[in-house]
């Protein structure tokens, strides 16, 4: 009896558990979800003649998205991110590239560089930039906001790793071929590696679409500003009346990349924890 | 494995050597700029700022020697952003840990729920940090907050944690943790992947069934190089907390929640005492160097077989 029984008692107990964790870890997306879609006086305490769950819905998104900016923080997140991410691999794969596969002088002073970078936290350099910048007159601009991330140390030494493990002979086929090196590279290279691109991407893109700390220091113009510090902006200047379009804001703002971690889990927790190294 | 080069050496002589080494700079040129540029240069900036008394907008400085660190170390806000930093990390790595461990063993056996709570317990991680501040903003409210009307309900008063000065590292804290839980939980189920079944059925025959059991013989002897990394990478992102202080506190009430990051920035973009700031930087910067040299040196021993 106790060998049916005792498993059971015990699994039904380690679901406890875990269910229990995991309601008090989703807790805050089901607040903000259940205060998105109810009118502002049912969040802040019992109402009479409440509108209806669809009036409330329509009323919250629809200010949210139409009476709000949240939109066009949406664009600049996109574009910001999107930029980085750009230069981020052109820059990146070549320079793994050339660290991998070839032989130069300075070679070991550019990986020192690499390694050194590594491990700079990412607001240790931005009061330097923050004045150059503004000797430059380029604050608030979306190149400020892009400028300190347009390389990175991390993917050049992820990079070359897997570049290290290409085959030569492919190489030097693909050259007797008469392919140019920056074919090869566009050609041979970033195809085999896409894996390690999409990872480093979702981290890349994670960081930045999430990033406050950079964004706030540099962008003053509700304008230019990314979804974080839009958000802000948006409290501010709203009191507590707008509370519901507020949170329709927080959900529209959250969801997208909530989004690609449910429809990619495995990659997308790849990327994120690939920060551990960075 | 023969190199890139002495392949093509072989093949194609001296000549196709010298055109690779230029192609070879073309290749890292950008990218060695702007680490130049956006990292390199920047640092030995900062430390030569943190040496003056230049501020934003004037036009001369002087060489100040240690004087901002002399400031630096008299200054009861920096004192009081060190302490705030240091507690907020001593509560927030443990207990992060532990709950990761916990969460990661207990899910690591289940077969047909297992990917639903790594997708819950992700959450958090894959959210906005910013917004979801907001939203705890909300939830830990004395007035409005669930928290608080359950407190009320069963008699306790209604704890308003963002505006009393002895709760509100706590409330900044638990959003830590409910954001760290979820990493390690990731990071823990990795290693314990790594952990091979026959040892795992070797111990249930020796008679290790219990949890305590389980995790005191067989899961921390094997996880504890795993752990100790996720000890430091906590370390590393409970010193660089500055969201959750931004939008939650201000560093308030009364200077209670302003860490070292956060002063940095006042200091710095505030205030724009450009020396005093960048000798916040320095130390910041020693402080968070120093994290990752341990973890560099630990990851590198655990990529060795």
């Amino acid at each position: 009896m106790q060998r049916g029984f005792a498993p059971l008692l015990r699994s039904f107990g380690v679901h406890t558990i875990l269910l229990s964790g995991a309601f008090i870890t989703i807790y805050p997306f089901l607040w903000m979800w259940k205060a998105s879609i109810e009118s502002s006086g049912e969040v802040f305490g019992a109402m009479k003649n409440a509108p209806s769950t669809f009036e409330s819905v329509l009323s919250n998104y629809g200010q949210a998205l139409f009476a709000t900016p949240v939109l066009h923080f949406m664009l600049n997140g996109v574009l910001v991110t999107g930029g980085i991410l750009f230069f981020q691999i052109i820059t990146t794969v070549t320079c793994a590239y050339a660290l991998a596969k070839f032989e130069f002088r300075g070679k070991r002073l550019l990986m020192a560089i690499v390694l050194f970078a590594i491990t700079i936290p990412a607001q240790a350099p931005a009061l330097p930039l923050y004045i150059g910048l503004a000797k430059l007159q380029l604050l608030d601009t979306y190149f400020a906001m892009m400028v300190p991330h347009l390389t990175s140390a991390f993917a050049i030494f992820l990079f070359r790793q897997f570049i290290r493990s290409f085959p030569d002979e492919i190489l030097l086929a693909a050259r007797l071929d008469g392919m140019t090196e920056i074919e090869i590279v566009a050609r041979i290279v970033a195809p085999s590696m896409l894996p390690a691109i999409a990872a480093f991407s979702i981290f890349s893109v994670t960081f930045h679409w999430n990033d406050l700390y950079w964004p706030m220091i540099v962008i003053h113009s509700i304008d230019l500003a990314p979804p974080t510090l839009g958000i802000l902006f948006f409290r501010s200047q709203e009191g507590g009346d707008s509370f519901g379009p507020l949170m329709a804001c927080a959900t529209i703002v959250t969801a997208p990349l909530i989004l690609v971690f449910i429809a990619a889990q495995k990659k997308f927790v790849q990327g994120v924890t690939m920060s551990g190294v960075k | 494995m023969p190199s890139a080069s002495s392949a093509t050496n072989l093949s194609c002589g001296r000549a196709f050597r010298s055109r690779h080494e230029a192609l070879a700079y073309g290749f890292s040129a950008p990218a060695f700029l702007l680490l130049c540029v956006t990292v390199i240069a920047p640092i030995v900036v900062v430390v030569a700022m943190s040496l003056t008394d230049y501020r934003l907008g004037r036009t001369t400085f002087q060489w100040i020697g240690l004087g901002n660190y002399a400031t630096m170390l008299s200054s009861p806000y920096f004192w009081q952003a060190l302490r705030n930093s240091a507690v907020y990390t001593a509560f927030v790595v443990p207990l992060s840990v532990f709950l990761g461990l916990f969460v990661a063993i207990l899910i690591h056996h289940r077969t047909k729920s297992r990917r639903f709570y790594e997708i819950v317990y992700f959450l958090p991680v894959a959210s906005t940090l910013t917004a979801m501040s907001i939203v705890w903003s909300y939830v830990l409210n004395g007035r409005i907050g669930p928290l608080a009307n359950v407190m009320a309900s069963i008699g306790l008063p209604r704890l308003d944690f963002f505006s009393d000065d002895n709760l509100a590292l706590i409330g900044l804290a638990i959003v830590g943790i409910w954001r760290l839980v979820g990493y390690n939980v990731v990071l823990f189920l990795a290693g314990l992947t790594m952990i091979p079944e026959e040892v795992q059925d070797a111990a249930s025959l020796d008679g290790i069934d219990t949890f305590w059991d389980r995790l005191r013989y067989m899961i921390w002897p094997l996880l504890a190089p795993t752990t100790v990394l996720v000890f430091v990478l906590n370390c590393i992102q409970a010193f660089q907390v500055f969201d959750t202080v931004a939008v939650l506190t201000n560093g308030g009430p009364r200077g209670t929640t302003n860490m070292l990051l956060y002063e940095i920035n006042t200091q710095s973009f505030g205030s724009l005492k450009i020396g005093y700031g960048s000798a916040l930087t320095v130390l910041y910067l020693i402080l968070i160097g120093a994290f990752s040299i341990v973890q560099v040196a630990l990851s590198d021993r655990k990529a060795r077989p």
